[in-house]
């Protein structure tokens, strides 16, 4: 459990966080959103105190940060950052072990750890390990950062915008590579976004950062139907009006609950209501199971047309 | 185009002829500049690594090493003579000095500009300073680093030319040499050499830049094995023997007595081994060496001895036993050297003539030339025009009064004579031009000249140490004749053939190792 308590801080010219406290459970996938230069990535690096608050405390499990030895704490939390940051001097594998190294991890453990994940992520461990990172497109890059911030099987990962150079269809895959590790794996990861596309998402929670106070927490339905104030509805706004998730269906309150016995594929929350219709077109099925609700073939339709009513009143 | 062809063929016969002692002296130079720079190195990159997180003194840095940049390397070897003296020493601490600016500048900068998103990676993922400095700060400066270290490399090798100067030795000797000398032959010798050095470095350091770090790491390794293994063995092989540093004053006479010198001792006790510094710099400098104990033996002159040298009365007594008891009497005394017996030429200002001029008017000494003065013209060295040892001297004592008299050059004066466009000059008797141009010297009847014998001087304790090389060398005292020396220098300076070669016949031909 993280705990952030009253954190303030502050620069010379700006109040970056404003006491701000906040929870986030073991084994959540927590997401900070927010426009940029809300304080969302400062927020995320008191945790592992690349930022030191003016006041207030950061605690894992009980623990204050401040009196921890930082490099210990470093060592012990994946961190990912915006652009992949891999070393351009070490080969894939060097950067991928970077952490180990530090660890002193055998070598033997190492290599088969960092094979293990190699293939997680979708790259061949036999093909890339020897490349030099200038050898690699963005997408691998930031793909070989994720295995170089899970080498050492941290409880936590913190993830600064990692994915926001780069392009959409790179963006997706590795959205979906975060989501599948997160169910395998049970750390806790800390993402930070200014997208809310991807927040929606990814996220079991997502807290909304703006002016470096905290707007609101909650899953990403009760965001989407109770939005704590103007800012962010606003912020969510686009969303609703065009690439639609089912998190916002279930939100508008269309689904009924799971029965036994109810068949449908499986999907999340943060697909959108485009790649439902695709999977009721592509399933025998007439309906698809998202988050013990289940949506038929008839909430899609009206589903839609409540849109063009909502946009009617508009 | 003949003339290129003749440049180039002297270049060839040049190196050809001296090729050992030009190997000896680009490898000192090649030394000199590997250890400037080893030293350089461990200052300036350390220096570097640890002011990185101290900018303001970081900078502070930048500026005293620019401005120790901008001193003159002269005028710093000039103010390093007094704290370390001559020699080596000096010189890579000089080569230090001006080397550091690039390699701080370039590692300082490569260094503080390194991607902060990797530095915040490093720091995020919680390396040992340690990790961060040796396998992302150092390696993401590395190609700014060894800019630096490939531009003071050529820095040093172009600069180390200037050791030559203190007594450092390698290839700028040549070029002192053929400055000093008018020999254009060893003047582009050594600047030739010394700049395809450095070209050779420039390109081998852009080479092993290109060599991972590991590799480079154990190459380096094997060669400092081998190299200490192999010094070792040598040392452990070869049976025990002493050096003695014989050095010489700068042009061709000194390093044919050196020459001499060194034969005769080697020959004599073969566990001595003479090491030679010909070249080695004016009167002051190897006064200076044999104080200091770099080195051991020099030929020096009685004049210079008493006139330069001791403190007190500086004239110099006509009669050459006097002189030269005196001059042995004072170092004595001043300095604790002991002056060995002098050899027979005497090395003096001479008047001189043509051979025509000499026939014409029946000349034979200097009282002679007096009586046909009014009818001549001469030409001599600025000094010799002006100095009371000179031509007024030469007024007051003969009487001599010259048509016209005029100051030129020294190397010119031997020329205008030849070439009849005067008809008298000064010069010094064991010149090798007079023989070149087959000029008549003029006898100092009135023994007008101060008198320069040439002897060794060394210090009286290695005197007392060494009593076999104090005998061998006296077998030298009271021979070489003025017109023996003579026509040694002409060998030597006109002909370019090697001292050691012309010091050689001259002990064969008169039996020195029968």
């Amino acid at each position: 459990m993280i705990e952030l308590i009253n954190v303030n801080k502050e620069y010379q010219d700006q109040h970056a966080l404003d006491h701000l406290s906040l929870t986030i459970n073991d084994g959540e996938l927590f997401v900070l959103v927010g426009p940029s230069g809300s304080g969302k990535t400062t927020l995320l690096k008191t945790i592992n105190r690349l930022v030191v608050p003016t006041s207030g405390q950061v605690k894992i499990d009980g623990k204050d940060v401040a009196d921890t030895n930082v490099q210990e704490l470093r060592r012990e939390i994946g961190y990912v950052l915006q652009t992949g940051a891999l070393f351009p001097n070490m080969t894939v594998a060097e950067n991928a072990s970077v952490q180990l190294d530090n660890l002193k991890w055998p070598v033997e453990k190492k290599r088969v750890r960092i094979a293990e994940l190699m293939t997680a992520v979708g790259l061949d461990p036999d093909h890339f390990l020897g490349r030099m990172p200038s050898e690699l497109s963005g997408g691998e890059a930031q793909r070989v950062g994720i295995v170089r911030a899970l080498a050492s099987k941290p409880g936590l990962v913190l993830m600064d915008e990692p994915f926001s150079a780069l392009d959409p269809v790179s963006r997706r895959q590795l959205q979906q590579i975060v989501i599948n590790l997160h169910q395998n794996l049970d750390s806790t990861i800390v993402f930070v976004t200014h997208d809310m596309h991807e927040a929606l998402r990814l996220a079991d929670r997502i807290a909304v950062v703006h002016d470096g106070r905290l707007q609101q927490v909650g899953t990403p339905t009760e965001i989407l139907s109770e939005p704590a104030n103007a800012f962010v509805s606003n912020f969510f706004a686009d969303e609703q009006q065009t690439d639609q998730l089912l998190g916002q269906v279930l939100a508008a309150g269309f689904g009924r609950p799971v029965q036994p016995g109810d068949l449908g594929k499986k999907m999340v929350k943060g697909q959108s209501i485009f790649e439902w219709a695709t999977t009721l077109q592509s399933s025998q099925l007439d309906q698809v199971i998202v988050d013990n609700k289940v949506l038929t073939d008839h909430d899609l339709i009206d589903y839609l047309a409540s849109l063009e009513t909502e946009g009617d009143s508009h | 185009m003949k003339r290129k062809v003749t440049v180039i063929s002297q270049l060839i016969s040049y190196v050809n002829k001296n090729h050992s002692d030009l190997l000896q002296a680009l490898w000192q130079h090649i030394s000199i500049s590997i250890i400037s720079m080893l030293i350089t190195i461990l200052i300036a990159i350390p220096l570097a690594v640890a002011l990185i997180n101290h900018r303001r003194i970081g900078e502070f840095f930048l500026q005293i090493t620019g401005i120790i940049q901008t001193i003159p390397s002269l005028a710093v070897l000039g103010i390093l003579i007094p704290f370390v003296g001559i020699g080596t020493v000096p010189a890579i601490i000089a080569l230090v000095l001006y080397a550091i600016m690039p390699v701080f500048q370039n590692t300082y900068a490569g260094l503080t500009n390194i991607d902060p998103v990797l530095l915040e990676a490093a720091e995020a993922l919680g390396v040992t300073p340690r990790f961060k400095l040796f396998k992302v700060e150092l390696p993401l400066a590395m190609p700014m680093i060894l800019s630096g270290i490939r531009i003071a490399t050529v820095l040093v090798i172009g600069t180390a030319t200037l050791a030559a100067l203190i007594g450092g030795g390698g290839l700028g000797t040549y070029i002192l040499l053929g400055i000093q000398t008018n020999n254009n032959t060893a003047l582009l010798v050594g600047a030739i050499l010394s700049a395809v050095l450095a070209l050779l470095a420039n390109w081998l350091i852009e080479v092993l830049a290109k060599v991972p770090l590991k590799r480079l790491g154990i190459g380096t390794l094997v060669l400092v094995i081998i190299g200490l293994g192999g010094t070792l063995g040598n040392k452990l092989l070869k049976p025990q023997t002493e050096t003695v540093v014989i050095a010489g004053k700068l042009g061709g006479e000194p390093e044919v007595l050196i020459n001499m010198y060194k034969d005769l001792i080697e020959q004599n006790d073969s566990n001595v081994k003479v090491t030679l510094k010909p070249n080695f710099g004016g009167t002051s400098f190897l006064f200076k060496g044999l104080q200091s104990g770099k080195i051991e033996i020099y030929p020096e002159f009685t004049g210079t001895i008493l006139q330069t040298l001791v403190k007190g009365n500086k004239e110099v007594n006509r009669n050459p036993q006097t002189a030269y008891q005196n001059a042995r009497d004072e170092v004595d005394t001043q300095f604790g050297m002991t002056y060995l017996k002098p050899m027979a030429y005497q090395n003096n200002y001479a008047v001189t003539v043509r051979q025509d001029t000499a026939t014409r008017y029946h000349l034979k000494t200097i009282s002679d030339l007096t009586q046909v003065a009014g009818q001549l013209s001469g030409a001599f060295d600025p000094d010799f025009y002006q100095e009371s040892n000179g031509y007024p001297g030469l007024k007051n004592t003969y009487g001599l009064h010259l048509k016209s008299a005029k100051t030129m050059e020294p190397s010119l004066r031997y020329e205008a004579l030849a070439n009849k466009r005067v008809d008298v000059t000064d010069g010094y008797t064991t010149d090798p031009q007079i023989k070149e141009y087959h000029l008549v010297v003029l006898k100092d009847n009135k023994s007008f000249f101060p008198t320069y014998q040439g002897a060794p001087l060394m210090k009286n304790s290695f005197a007392k140490r060494h009593p076999r090389i104090v005998k061998q060398l006296n077998r030298l005292s009271g021979k070489i004749s003025v017109s023996d020396m003579q026509s040694m220098n002409y060998q030597v300076t006109v002909k370019h053939r090697k001292a050691s070669v012309v010091a050689r016949q001259y002990l064969v031909a008169h039996q020195y190792f029968n």
